[in-house]
């Protein structure tokens, strides 16, 4: 409610100076409880393999049955438990997602403080490198790297940082060119700091915050690809989230939580992935 | 201009970023005949089927002419394409072009009614909460944005299907187009496929307009305007809005690019007879010509589309572009 209160007299003043950042209580409650929902998703997404059972590609009755005393969700098409299945098919979009995002970050940076710290022909290189992937849709790029390995962590590592790092370096660079001309650099240069100092003591704390709040973005955008993906059909072959909103499309009249539940688990995991990192980016400018 | 260079004229500009279009898209052209030939998986083998012995396979290789020289095979490729020949499929051995012709229309229809869409709810979404940085509203308008461009549009479009043809049964969920037909014979089908890709890019781009709003919102000559007494929707749509339309224009027509690559995932939750269905039986049949057309042809609307966002960054911003 402060947040309405607040906006009555700016209404009538209309401030032109910039409001000062900060949430409301209002808001920071509402965050807050988001927080909730997406810890446990997480939680569920990496340990819930280990709560089912047993296999959780065994069938356990009929094909769509209906949710009843140890089949809390029904069964699938084929008469698997949807539950189950859901417990197991989390963790593929947690962890190839994570390493894929750390590496793209880590790459993307150290290309992009590279052209930013040396300027002239390599950041123009870089540049034209940039546009070149940019130029080739995501999903185009992964379906040719599928095409040609195969389906594995590997392939989807690649896809994930071949379309990601040109939009981290291109972040990274256009943030480390700022720091280099604020004259930070330069007097640390006339100090007698050696290039690699430079990059680890200078540049790289000050370039911190954008390239971590876009890591939330490439973390939610390699969830989607690895997604994707396996909603396609080139995923691990194991359950998967995805795989199980495709898998249970054609029956979604009879047990529409088959699609339901793993639709909200890959909602809230991306949505918890993009915030999470945004938080972080945050708390790292103040 | 301190370099004593003489400033570039505007249609000189214009050339020179369509000269760097044509670059990039042949560029683009190579890593992807690379991607899709240079890789292990081989067409001569995947057309043989698993049981093949390695004599069979290199006679296949031989009459598909993969043993030729990637260079050659490469210039061979790109010379036919623009010849409009995308060479033959070697599942179907029906000419690639033939192939991928109405589910392109198909594709692009998709596209064009989704950027109407986006255009239209982005901007007012965008304005709204541009205007009133830091509202109730505003923060509203922006968390749904933030939730939507999180979430794979697969799954968006999933949600669509579950609410409005199963619980509601207001719509069809698939779009079941006859041999031959268009997707227009049904237009109810389109609406869902066209929300699920508009929710997204809708999303992504309501946050450029908020972002272009607010900074024009803050630019001296819309206080002066203020200052002087004008009513506010004067300022509104004669000062502030006019200077927000550029890097628009210019966000929209990078989201069309973005949405021509996008649409695969969403097409097929609908089963909509698009590129999606052809390109992943591509990938899963081996069938390098059709995988290879079918990049080809995306990303060359992808580059129209960011070189239209640079002309048209060039046209709202000629000095901007010069010093950068």
């Amino acid at each position: 409610m402060t947040d309405t209160a607040t906006e009555a007299p700016a209404a009538a003043v209309r401030p032109s100076v910039p409001r000062p950042p900060g949430p409301g209580p209002l808001r920071r409650v509402l965050t807050g409880l988001l927080w909730l929902p997406a810890l446990a998703v997480v939680l569920l997404a990496v340990a819930g393999p280990w709560l089912v059972p047993g296999d959780a590609g065994r069938i356990v009755g009929g094909p769509y049955s209906p949710p009843g005393p140890g089949l809390p969700l029904g069964t699938d098409a084929i008469g698997r438990d949807v539950w189950d299945r859901f417990l197991a098919g989390g963790r593929p979009l947690v962890i190839v997602p994570l390493v894929a995002t750390v590496l793209t970050t880590v790459v993307g940076t150290l290309l992009g403080v590279l052209a930013g710290y040396l300027g002239g022909r390599v950041a123009a290189v870089m540049s034209w490198l940039d546009s070149l992937l940019l130029a080739l849709p995501p999903i185009v790029v992964l379906l040719a790297l599928l095409h040609g390995l195969g389906y594995s962590a590997g392939t989807l590592l690649l896809a994930v940082a071949a379309t990601g790092v040109p939009f981290v370096s291109r972040i990274s660079r256009a943030a480390t060119t700022r720091v280099v001309r604020t004259g930070y650099v330069d007097q640390a240069v006339a100090l007698g700091d050696g290039p690699l100092s430079v990059v680890v003591r200078e540049i790289v704390p000050n370039i911190l915050q954008p390239v971590l709040a876009d890591a939330g973005t490439r973390l939610a955008v390699a969830i989607a690809l690895t997604a994707s993906a396996d909603f396609l059909g080139f995923g691990p072959g194991t359950p998967s989230w995805a795989a199980m909103v495709s898998e249970n499309m054609e029956g979604v009249t009879l047990v529409p939580w088959g699609v339901a539940v793993p639709a909200l688990g890959i909602s809230v995991l991306t949505v918890a992935a993009n915030l999470l990192l945004d938080r972080l980016a945050a708390k790292g400018a103040s | 201009m301190s370099g004593g260079r003489a400033p570039l004229r505007l249609p000189r500009l214009m050339a020179r970023r369509l000269a760097g279009a044509v670059g990039t898209l042949f560029t683009a052209s190579a890593l992807l005949f690379l991607a899709a030939e240079v890789l292990p998986g081989d067409a001569a083998a995947a057309s043989l089927g698993g049981g093949a012995d390695a004599g069979q396979i290199a006679r296949m290789r031989a009459e598909l002419g993969l043993d030729r020289p990637l260079v050659l095979r490469y210039l061979d490729w790109v010379g036919s394409a623009l010849d409009g020949d995308l060479g033959t499929s070697t599942v179907s051995h029906r000419p690639v072009g033939e192939l991928v012709t109405d589910p392109l229309l198909d594709t692009l229809l998709l596209v064009a009614l989704s950027v109407l869409v986006t255009v239209a709810v982005a901007t007012s979404v965008g304005v709204l909460a541009g205007l009133r940085p830091g509202s109730a509203l505003d923060w509203l308008l922006s968390a749904g944005a933030v939730a939507l461009v999180s979430i794979p549009q697969f799954v968006t479009a999933s949600v669509l299907v579950l609410v409005f043809a199963s619980a509601l049964g207001v719509l069809p969920a698939v779009s079941l187009v006859p041999l031959g037909g268009s997707p227009l014979d049904d237009p109810a089908a389109l609406v869902l496929p066209v929300a699920a890709l508009s929710l997204f890019s809708a999303a992504w781009a309501s946050r450029m307009v908020r972002a272009s709003v607010v900074e024009a919102g803050r630019s001296p000559h819309v206080e002066s305007a203020r200052l002087a007494g004008l009513p506010e929707h004067r300022v509104v749509f004669r000062h502030l809005l006019p200077t927000t339309i550029g890097p628009c224009l210019q966000a929209f027509a990078w989201l069309t690019g973005a949405l021509v690559g996008g649409t695969a995932v969403v097409e097929r939750v609908f089963n909509y007879p698009g590129l999606s269905a052809p390109l992943v039986s591509a990938v899963v049949n081996h069938d390098t010509a059709v995988l290879e057309g079918i990049g080809l042809l995306l990303s060359g609307a992808v580059v129209v589309s960011l070189l239209l966002a640079d002309l048209l960054d060039l046209v709202a911003d000629p000095h901007g572009s010069v010093a950068r």
